[in-house]
Parts: C-alpha cells; sequence; structure tokens
C-alpha cells in the first residue's frame, strides 16, 4: 500500500537573481512499512526534499500525495492539523520542548489530540520503553545525552500514531555508538510494528542499515535501491 | 488548557533572572505609582476636609456676579423657593445662610479692615465646627443679637477681652450706611493668620440689621455628604435655578489660586508616573522581545508537529502575564502597608509648599489615600501596558513560517 506519492516535485529558491534548484523535478513513490535512507552529499537537496514531504515547505511545482491527500492543497490550521495526525518528525537536533519532562514531550502531541490522560500515560511509557528510556520518564531535555534526546524524540514521534515518520539527519550529531542505538531502535519499530521510516543522512554506516537507498544529487534521483538483506 | 498554563508557568522560571528583574521592575513601576498617586489624593481629599469644610463649603450659591464684585449690593434676597431647591436635592447635607461683607472696626483710638460673617451659628457650628475653635468666651446662641465672635488676631490687636465692646461702619445694602457696636462674647483663633487678623462672627438677623439688608445673604453655602457627587449636585443646583438669577460655584472655582496649586502638583507627579511607566514598558517590551526570538526554533517545531498557533500565541501571553501578575502582586504586598501606615500617619510636608499650605489655614499634612480605586487603576494601566507588549510575539507568531523557524 502506498503513503507517499511524489509527483513531479520542484523547488526553486530565488536569492536576489540567482535562482537556485534545490530540489529539480522528483517522482518517488514509498510504501507502507518501508525503511528508506535518502542520502546525498550536502546541499543536494534532501532537506528541502523531505521538509515539502512532511508539509513543513510548499513545492515550486509538483505534488505530494499523502494517503490519498495531496498536502499542498492544505493551508494554514488545516495543514497543522494534517502534520499533527499523520506525520512524525525527527529533526537534527533540539527536537524537544525544554520545559517538559521526556514523557511529557510524549505526551504533548497526544494532548493536542485529545487523548484522554489515561491513554497518554500508557503509550507514553510504552514508547519510552520502547525507546529504552523508561527510566528517564520524568527527566527534562537538558538532562538527558543527545543521543537519549534523539530517541525521546522518536518516540514523541510516535506517539501521534503518524502513517510515517520523516527524519532530517537524526543522527547528525551523534557520536558512532549512540546512532548505532537510535538506528537499531528506528530498525526494531519498523520490523516489529511495520512503521514507515523516512530519513536522510550522509553517514555511510547509516546508509548500511536501509532497505531502500534512494540517492540524490542537485536535486535529482540519481538511483533508489532495494537493498537486499540476508 | 490546563497544559498550557503549565507550560507557561514553567517557562516563567526557565530563565529565572529575566523574569525576576521584569517582574520586579513591574512591582517598582507599580508601588512607585500607587505611592504617588496616594499621596496626591490624600492631600486633595486633606485639603478639601480642612479648607473646605472649615471656610467655603464645597458649593456656594451666590447673586450672579456677587464673587467678582463682594459688595452687599449683589446680594439676593432668600426666599423658601431656593430652599427648598437645595433642601431638594440628594446629597446635600446642609446650606447655611451667610451675609458677608467688609466694614471697619474701631475702638477708641484704632481702627481696622475686618470681614463680618452674619450666619447661622448653630448650622455653621456642624459645617465649620467654629465652636471648636474658641479660645475664650462663648460660643453665639440664637438672640445674641448684640454679640459677636472675633478672631484671635483683631483681639490682641485693638486689646480687647471677653465682654468688650467694638464698633463697626460700613456701607450698607442700597447706598445705606452701617454702623453698630457689640460687645464681645467669644474669641475664635484660626491657623491662617490671614483669617486670624480680621475675622468677625455675629447672628444672621443681626448682620442683615447691621447691613440693612433684611431677609437678604451674600452667599448659601453647602455642605454635601460625599465629596464625589459635587459635580452631580452643581448641575443640579444649575439646571434647577437657571433664569434665577444666581451663580452656583464649587469651592475649586471660588479657592482657584489652592486649586491650581494642588493641579500643578497633580500633573507633576501624573508626569512623574508617566515616564517611569514608559521606562518599565520599554523593559517589558525587550524581556518580551527576548523570549520570542529566542525561542524562534523551538515555536516552529511545537507548530511543525502539530501546535495550532493559536494555542502558541495563548502560551506566550500567559506567560507575559504570569510575570505581570508576580510583579502585580509584589506591589500589592508592599505598597498596601506602607499606603495604610501613612494613611495613619501623615508625612509632614516642610519649605515653601508647606509655606503656602500654612497660608490657607491648616497643617500641612500629607496622609495616603487608603481607597481601592486609583490602586486597581495602576494595575489595570499596567495590565494594558502588558497588552500593548503582546503585539510582538502575537504578530511575530502569526506571521511565522515553520520553515524558516526551523532552519534558524
Ligand atoms: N531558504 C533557502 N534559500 C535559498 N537557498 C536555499 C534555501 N534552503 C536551501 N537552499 C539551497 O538549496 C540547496 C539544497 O539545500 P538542502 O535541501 O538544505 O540540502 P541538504 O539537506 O541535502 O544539505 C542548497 O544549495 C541550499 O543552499
Ligand atoms: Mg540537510
Amino acid at each position: 500500500m502506498k503513503i507517499i506519492e511524489v509527483k513531479d516535485l520542484k523547488k526553486i529558491y530565488k536569492d536576489g537573481d540567482i535562482e537556485v534548484n534545490a530540489v529539480n523535478g522528483i517522482n518517488l513513490t514509498i510504501n507502507q512499512g518501508e525503511f528508506v535512507a535518502v542520502v546525498g552529499p550536502s546541499g543536494s537537496g534532501k532537506t528541502t526534499f523531505l521538509n515539502m514531504v512532511g508539509g513543513l515547505d510548499s513545492p515550486t511545482e509538483g505534488e505530494i500525495i499523502v494517503d490519498n491527500v495531496n498536502v499542498s492543497s492544505l493551508k494554514g490550521s488545516q495543514l497543522i492539523d494534517f502534520r499533527m495526525n499523520n506525520i512524525g518528525f525527527v529533526f537534527q537536533s533540539y527536537n524537544l520542548i525544554p520545559v517538559l519532562t521526556a514523557k511529557e514531550n510524549i505526551e504533548f502531541v497526544m494532548h493536542l489530540q485529545g487523548k484522554s490522560k489515561k491513554e497518554r500515560d500508557k503509550r507514553a511509557m510504552e514508547l519510552l520503553d520502547a525507546v529504552g528510556l523508561g527510566d528517564r520518564a520524568d527527566s527534562r531535555p537538558s538532562k538527558l545525552s543527545g543521543g537519549q534526546q534523539q530517541r525521546v524524540a522518536v518516540a514523541r514521534a510516535l506517539a501521534s500514531k503518524p502513517k510515517f515518520i520523516l527524519a532530517d539527519e537524526p543522527t547528525a550529531n551523534l557520536d558512532s555508538k549512540t546512532t548505532a542505538v537510535l538506528l537499531d531502535i528506528m530498525e526494531k519499530l519498523n520490523k516489529d510494528e511495520n512503521i514507515t521510516f523516512v530519513f536522510s543522512t550522509h553517514d555511510p554506516r547509516v546508509m548500511k542499515k536501509a532497505r531502500r537507498i534512494v540517492t540524490i544529487e542537485d536535486g535529482v534521483i540519481i538511483s533508489d535501491n532495494i537493498v537486499k538483506k540476508e | 488548557m490546563k497544559e498550557d498554563l503549565k507550560i507557561a508557568w514553567r517557562n516563567v522560571w526557565r530563565n529565572k533572572r529575566r523574569s525576576m528583574i521584569t517582574a520586579s521592575s513591574i512591582l517598582f513601576a507599580v508601588f512607585f505609582a500607587i505611592f504617588m498617586r496616594g499621596i496626591n489624593l490624600g492631600f486633595y481629599g486633606n485639603v478639601t476636609d480642612n479648607i473646605v469644610k472649615a471656610y467655603t463649603g464645597y458649593i456656594q450659591i451666590h447673586a450672579d456676579g456677587y464673587w467678582d464684585d463682594k459688595i452687599i449690593d449683589n446680594s439676593f434676597e432668600y426666599n423658601k423657593k431656593l430652599e427648598d431647591i437645595v433642601k431638594n436635592i440628594k446629597g446635600v447635607k446642609l446650606s447655611i445662610p451667610r451675609l458677608e461683607s467688609f466694614a471697619l472696626a474701631s475702638t477708641n483710638d484704632q481702627t481696622k479692615g475686618v470681614m463680618i460673617i452674619g450666619t447661622d451659628l448653630a448650622k455653621e457650628k456642624r459645617m465649620t465646627k467654629l465652636d471648636k475653635k474658641l479660645v475664650k468666651g462663648e460660643y453665639l446662641k440664637i438672640g445674641d443679637n448684640n454679640a459677636v465672635i472675633i478672631s484671635e488676631g483683631l483681639a490682641n490687636f485693638f486689646k480687647l477681652g471677653i465682654n468688650d465692646t467694638i464698633v463697626f461702619m460700613g456701607q450698607g445694602f442700597h447706598g445705606s450706611s452701617a454702623a453698630g457696636k457689640y460687645f464681645i462674647k467669644g474669641i475664635v483663633k484660626f491657623p491662617s493668620p490671614d483669617l486670624n487678623n480680621m475675622m468677625v462672627y455675629m447672628n444672621l438677623e443681626t448682620a442683615q440689621g447691621l447691613f440693612e439688608a433684611q431677609g437678604r445673604l451674600t452667599a448659601l453655602a453647602i455642605d454635601i455628604d460625599d465629596k464625589n457627587n459635587m459635580l452631580r449636585i452643581d448641575k443640579e443646583l444649575i439646571d434647577k435655578t437657571k433664569g434665577m438669577g444666581y451663580e452656583i460655584m464649587t469651592w475649586d472655582k471660588m479657592l482657584a489660586e489652592l486649586d491650581r496649586l494642588i493641579k500643578s502638583e497633580d500633573s507633576q507627579s501624573y508626569m512623574y508616573i508617566f515616564i517611569l511607566y514608559i521606562i518599565i514598558a520599554f523593559g517589558v517590551f525587550g524581556t518580551v522581545l527576548m523570549l520570542t526570538a529566542e525561542r524562534k526554533r523551538e515555536f516552529g517545531i511545537m507548530v511543525s508537529i502539530g501546535m495550532q498557533k493559536i494555542k502558541l500565541i495563548r502560551i506566550v501571553l500567559m506567560e507575559i502575564v504570569f510575570m505581570g501578575m508576580l510583579g502585580v502582586a509584589g506591589a500589592m504586598v508592599i505598597s498596601l502597608p506602607v499606603v495604610y501606615y501613612y494613611h495613619i500617619h501623615p508625612i509632614v510636608l516642610t519649605g515653601s509648599y508647606a509655606d503656602s499650605i500654612r497660608q490657607y489655614g491648616f497643617e500641612p499634612l500629607m496622609p495616603l489615600a487608603w481607597q481601592l480605586d486609583y490602586i486597581i487603576t495602576q494595575v489595570i494601566v499596567i495590565l494594558c501596558f502588558l497588552l500593548l507588549s503582546t503585539i510582538y510575539p502575537i504578530s511575530k507568531i502569526a506571521s511565522m513560517k515553520v520553515i524558516n523557524a526551523l532552519r534558524n
């Protein structure tokens, strides 16, 4: 079942007289349960592409269809609600709300969705356990390491039960050991719960974990490979 | 809502130092403004209580033109109709009929200008407490028609005592000449040297007889229950006596110079308060600016993951209100006891201002006003400034592009 469909996507930034074709005609379909890495050198257009897929930025041309909804047709508060209910975000760093504890950060989106306290409580604890931080429920982000913060961010992204998770360079600020831990958690969630992940990276060790690698250069896809795992 | 409150409250304590500085600047401003307004209002109240009650009354009715030319020919006939009009206005406590005129007083070899006030001495006692000012002798009774009370300065000037006699000469009504001889029944003392050197009191009928002005008054002085009603009563009097040839004056018009003195003090302190508030407003605005700017990315993330901007705005507003409330609450804790203390133990004025106050016949004391309205006004003013300062974050958040906020 396809959940993301990208058609002829383009993004042109105008910087005075100079035009930058950050995304220059991308077509891509992603199915439920995929574990996709979007890779490419810095400046190739990964962030621009993911932001448009996530409805954070609007395309200059083309369409993005998520679960039969044309994302670019949504505006303002509709779009915000769409993101809340359909997409989980993990950003590169400083993902969390500083004044909320790990558990409260996870509950935050469920609050916005109007979930009951009981449900919030249960799911937040489950997710904290899933990312291996059940014992840090009451810690504020400043008391957590970078890797732990990213794990909480993954748990938070999952809390709203989104259709898929978008993660733009989630490991860019982590060392190799914590990178491995985070990737293992994401992989496990993908395998066990069939959660769709789309993440970008330019780290070869992270690429190795992916089951599909989409390579972008100068705003276009130059290769799209399914990785056979033994 | 509860969740929003929690986030807002925690955000206030996130930058403790800045929040405390902001709250204390609000505290200082509110406290100072309350103190200054308390002084002004308290002083104003003190002035009206002292001078107005001891002398003019809150409102006076004269024959039209009397105040500009205070001669006995500008007197009016006191009739039942006027009496009824005044009596039937709500809030009027008392009206005192007076016939006042300058005259020459003389004893064997000395002469001096004096102010003769013929009045209803029973009513006079109730408003001006003239009987309390007696230092020698007795108060006049009805029927004491050849007796007077004179002020202490006069008595000293003429070296007169109780039961001595004094002669007055002057101009009576319609060009008649006025002359009479009276014995001194009482001596009163006024704090104001001006008054103390020239006042003579006698029964209204005695004065009317002296000046050949039977049934006439120069002024009907009115005392009221609540000074806040003065303007309303003034207006009612004007309306109801329209076309009858009277002039109605409130005390601030009669004592215009004193009123100017008070008002200039008033506008000066308004000026200080205004400047103070402007400084504080800039401080508050600076804080609001910082807390908006430094959290750009955080706001971006919150909106990315699904928080509606209106909710985000609400949280920031709550933060600002919390900070303001901390300041205001602190200001209350400090100002209420201080204001109350100085309400009970007035500040004693010194210097030239004090001297000019003394000229009007009372001690230059400044009790702080102990009333809620002006305190609440200061709080409302501060809250308005806070609300104004929220325009910035509101417009920032409303116009925020998530994508730019995230790239921060
Ligand atoms: N807001 C912007 N304005 C102008 N150019 C931009 C903007 N954002 C990105 N770009 C340009 O678009 C290209 C792609 O950037 P980006 O998507 O961030 O690449 P990546 O994430 O792969 O490093 C780059 O050349 C970058 O300089
Ligand atoms: Mg990038």
